[in-house]
């Protein structure tokens, strides 16, 4: 039955903003909305983006002058490890994020993201991550071994404060964020679109963002990787990194590139997708070469990964193997240019408009493209060579990282700044903002160049005067300056924008993309009603969309049961295929932060037990978060407006929380490959192998964890099945197997682990038992999984048509067979090869 | 799955495999350096450097063979949706194609270990 509907859009606004509001006060610390939590991951990033920039000035005030005094080592040390840490990770991934979550759904005609909880807990992961990493360094125990931790340098025996550790667990606890982002973003993206909104007629930001999500994704487990094994290391000497015990140093780079190079792609996808938004507006046409783009954002993800070893050209890889990495990095640059050129030739066809955005963009093309260039010129291994950790690489970073992100960003801040404050500005500061920023960058960045060639490397605290380095460096600090003041006067800028602009009109720059269609500043449901999506311009194919959304004429222009309702659809045409109801304010993603904090916080100041504790904390803490949401009975297709009717979630087999798993599992299986990978790495090149005691594992023991963890994988398959769901006592007794199994599997890996030799002696026991301990961990979280779902099905939450609690612990079981079986295979085969 | 399903995956396939071309050939040369296979002579090249060839025929051949799925898929289809996909899945293989061309260009040449 069709909930009343409500003509008046005043009522309709009262009874929605009723129930997707957030309490005013204390409550804000409840808000799980897309909108708020978009805006305060923006903020935050800026936050930090300022006191990345003030770092950055101490360090050219310390370079200005040869032999300066202003700093010493060891406190320039913790300033340029800083300034790369807070903005890599403190601003330009949380800053995609906000972006992602202020923008995604309203673009895609949804009312909010997938999980909005996991969006706020999120959120304050990366704030107190970030938060601990600052205060260590007002109190002078920041990281200093760069932002890179090469490792030895990054090891106890060469930094035995806890500086690294700070920097390890600090960002692995942000990365938290990330990942859970990357996860949110595919799934709303894959399933929370307006109806009609087939994957060809997404805009562009979507592909964008969605690529970048997959992106995340696959390439934050390796550094989470890396940075474990680096704090398992420095904590209890299990020597990965250390080649005098089988160990090696340069499998944290790998680790760390096949995190880091990815990144540069992470941070500039994003961006691009900003530009690509944009710049159709201002050019007054629809982009050109939609197709072409969306291929060059594909094939650009893919390469990004193969690239990886350029950063480690000059550690002595075989000739091979660099020309293998040198022709991917030149490749790179093909779908960059494919891109580049669809946007020139939109400008061209179209009747370009030089507004303030634009202006960003214009920079962004001048600087980006010197950055790209310089980027083939060190894709070049004999160039690559010569200037290796020079100042013409930091020149190049930024130049790629500030032209490809920043100043899209700045563009992307004054063109949604009136949706986002629903102010225009009054006094316009933007433009001499923007002067000062180019040219104090170029001032900084281009001559730096120079100073790299003449042979200054980077990370040096001070100089000689007879360097020729001199009027370089003090040029650059000068040029520094003026860009400092050009961001000061652009914070100036939106300050006033949000404190006395004028009240923006709706739409102000005649988009056609959906998130104009909202109010400005939107409204916490974003759309009265959903629109149904017709073409890639639904607001300039139906220019009287806001009217007839606000009336509430189009899909869920009504409150049904005080619930928070949006439209799922079909991944690839956009066919509505369910009612998503989502959670509402709530505390809980705060308080499972704050003990994720703790277990962070007692595994750096290594209380053990403590982190023990927190860690079941949290896992209890987020399994608190499923008591809001599920039915307990059937009630078929419901009505969704305009006269259609869809399955509630609930009952239906593409559920966003099944995607999530789905989709977790590939971030899980890259932190599975990067330890695989290290492992087998070890083995094949590192040093001082093979070690002098190699684990003979029992057999029976070996057995019995594969009968565990293949029976536990059945058991978990059965009880999700059509014969067994719907019957209550049947799928109880599966579940039990299940549980029971993996109790099994986790009493046999235990026995395996207490065959392998002291892990402190060699790398070949220490990584033998991580990978051990990876499984063991999963298959304790199967046991998690399996009673969960015992509880779920007892409390009435599962039956014949409502089975997504079953399907999820189906898909996490198998998973835990196939890397538990593949892991047993692999100590077998390594202890083979290493004891031969 | 529906054929705009299939040819939305698609459009990673042809990436996917130039992916792991990339980390199977970096292994392989790392482990038959390490075992030592390129003192194997096969005629006047060696064992290390015929299975590296061997491993980059394998991938194409399967790209070849992507190739020409999608290229069938592309012609078979009719919604607008689905062309849209196929077409990129179909380009995105093509483009797969010549990246693996160019990263093992040089596979003949520079010494291996």
């Amino acid at each position: 039955m069709e909930p009343e509907a409500v003509n008046d859009p005043v009522r309709l606004h009262k009874a929605l903003d009723a129930v997707w509001g957030t309490a005013p006060g204390i409550g804000r610390l409840s808000a799980v909305n897309h909108t708020i939590i978009g805006r305060r991951f923006i903020i935050t990033a800026f936050v930090f983006f300022g006191i990345g920039g003030i770092l950055a000035m101490l360090i050219r005030t310390q370079l200005a002058t040869p032999r300066s005094a202003f700093l010493g080592p060891e406190i320039y040390s913790q300033i340029f490890t800083m300034h790369g840490t807070v903005m890599m990770f403190l601003f330009a991934i949380p800053l995609i994020e906000g972006l992602a979550f202020y923008l995604l759904p309203k673009m895609l005609g949804a009312r909010d993201m997938a999980f909005p909880r996991l969006s706020a807990y999120g959120y304050w992961c990366y704030l107190f991550g970030g938060s601990i990493l600052i205060v260590a360094m007002v109190l002078g125990l920041a990281p200093n071994a760069g932002w890179f931790m090469y490792t030895p340098l990054a090891s106890r025996p060469f930094t035995p404060g806890i500086n690294s550790d700070i920097w390890l667990i600090g960002v692995t606890f942000v990365e938290i964020s990330a990942l859970s982002a990357a996860v949110e973003i595919i799934v709303t993206i894959f399933k929370l679109r307006a109806p009609g909104m087939s994957l060809d007629k997404m805009p562009l930001f979507a592909w964008y963002m969605l690529v970048t999500a997959f992106m995340m994704l696959f390439g934050f487990p390796p550094l989470i990787v890396g940075s474990v094994l680096l704090e398992i290391e420095r904590a209890f000497d299990l020597p990965f990194f250390d080649p005098a015990r089988g160990g090696d140093p340069i499998l944290w780079q790998h680790l760390f590139w096949l995190f880091g190079h990815p990144e540069v792609y992470i941070i500039f996808l994003p961006a691009a997708g900003v530009i690509s938004t944009i710049l159709p507006v201002f050019a007054r046409r629809e982009i050109i070469g939609y197709l072409a783009i969306v291929i060059s954002i594909v094939a650009l993800a893919f390469l990004s990964f193969g690239l990886w070893v350029h950063h480690m050209f000059t550690v002595g890889i075989p000739h091979l193997a660099l020309a293998f990495f040198s022709a991917a990095s030149t490749a790179v640059a093909v779908p960059t240019a494919v891109q580049v050129f669809a946007w020139i030739g939109t400008l061209f066809a179209g009747r370009p408009q030089l507004k303030l955005p634009m202006l960003y963009i214009l920079g962004f093309f001048f600087i980006f493209v010197t950055g790209g260039l310089t980027g083939v010129m060190l894709a070049i291994v004999p160039f690559n060579w010569q200037v290796h950790d020079t100042h013409f690489v930091v020149a190049h970073l930024h130049y790629v990282l500030v032209g490809g992100f920043v100043f899209p960003m700045l563009a992307a801040a004054y063109y949604w700044l009136p949706h986002f404050t629903g102010r225009m500005p009054r006094i316009n500061l933007g433009k001499a903002a923007f002067w000062l920023i180019f040219i104090g960058f170029n001032l900084t960045f281009l001559i730096m160049h120079l100073t790299g060639l003449l042979g200054m490397t980077r990370r040096i605290y001070t100089y000689d005067p007879n360097t020729g380095w001199e009027w370089f460096n003090l040029v650059s600090s000068i040029g520094s300056f003026l860009m400092a003041m050009g961001f000061a006067l652009f914070t100036v800028d939106v300050l006033l924008q949000f404190r006395f602009g004028r009240h923006a009109v709706r739409n102000p720059w005649q988009a056609a993309t959906l998130e104009w269609v909202t109010a400005t500043p939107p409204p916490s449901y974003n759309f009265a009603s959903l629109p149904s999506v017709a073409s890639r311009s639904p607001l300039r194919e139906q220019e009287d969309l806001p009217v007839t959304l606000a009336r509430g004429e189009g899909y869920l222009g009504f409150v049904r049961d005080d619930r928070l309702e949006t439209l799922g659809v079909d991944v690839t045409s956009g066919r509505t295929d369910q009612v998503v109801r989502l959670p509402g304010p709530s505390y809980l993603p705060l308080v499972s932060a704050l003990i994720t904090a703790a277990f962070f916080l007692s595994v750096l100041f290594q209380l053990y037990a403590v982190a023990v504790v927190s860690f079941a904390a949290v896992i209890g803490s987020l399994l608190l978060w499923t008591r809001t949401s599920g039915e307990t009975s059937d009630c078929g297709a419901i009505a969704i407006g305009r006269g259609e009717t869809a399955l509630p979630q609930s009952e239906s087999d593409g559920a966003p929380s099944r995607w999530a798993m789905r989709v977790g599992i590939f971030g899980d299986a890259a932190a599975y490959g990067s330890l695989a990978f290290g492992t087998l790495y070890l083995a094949v090149v590192a040093p001082n192998w093979p070690p002098a005691e190699v684990a003979h594992f029992n057999m029976l023991a070996s057995l019995a964890a594969v009968v565990g963890l293949v029976a536990s994988a059945f058991a978990g398959w059965c009880s999700a099945g059509s014969a067994v769901a719907p019957v209550a006592a049947a799928r109880h007794r599966w579940l039990l197997v299940c549980a029971a199994a993996h109790g099994v599997a986790f009493v046999a890996l235990v026995i395996l682990a207490l065959q392998i030799p002291t892990p402190s002696r060699h790398a070949y026991a220490a990584a033998t038992l991580v990978l051990l301990a990876y499984v063991v961990l999963h298959v304790l979280l199967g046991i998690v999984f399996a009673l969960y779902a015992l509880w779920r099905s007892s409390a009435g939450y599962v039956s014949a048509s409502r089975t997504n609690d079953l399907h999820i612990g189906r898909i996490w079981h198998g998973y835990t067979a196939a890397i538990g079986i593949l892991s047993i295979l692999l100590m077998h085969a390594l202890s083979w090869m290493v004891g031969r | 799955m529906t054929l705009q399903q299939r040819g939305f995956f698609n459009l990673a396939t042809g990436f996917t495999i130039w992916l792991i071309l990339l980390g199977v050939l970096y292994g392989a040369q790392a482990t038959g350096c390490a075992f030592d296979l390129q003192s194997v002579a096969l005629g006047p090249v060696s064992l290390l450097r015929v299975i590296l060839i061997g491993l980059v025929l394998c991938h194409a051949a399967l790209l070849i063979a992507i190739f020409i799925y999608c290229r069938n898929m592309l012609s078979a289809v009719e919604s607008r949706l689905a062309h849209f996909l196929w077409r990129g899945a179909l380009y995105l293989t093509m483009a797969a194609m010549a990246a693996t061309l160019w990263i093992s260009a040089a596979i003949t040449v520079p010494s291996i270990c």
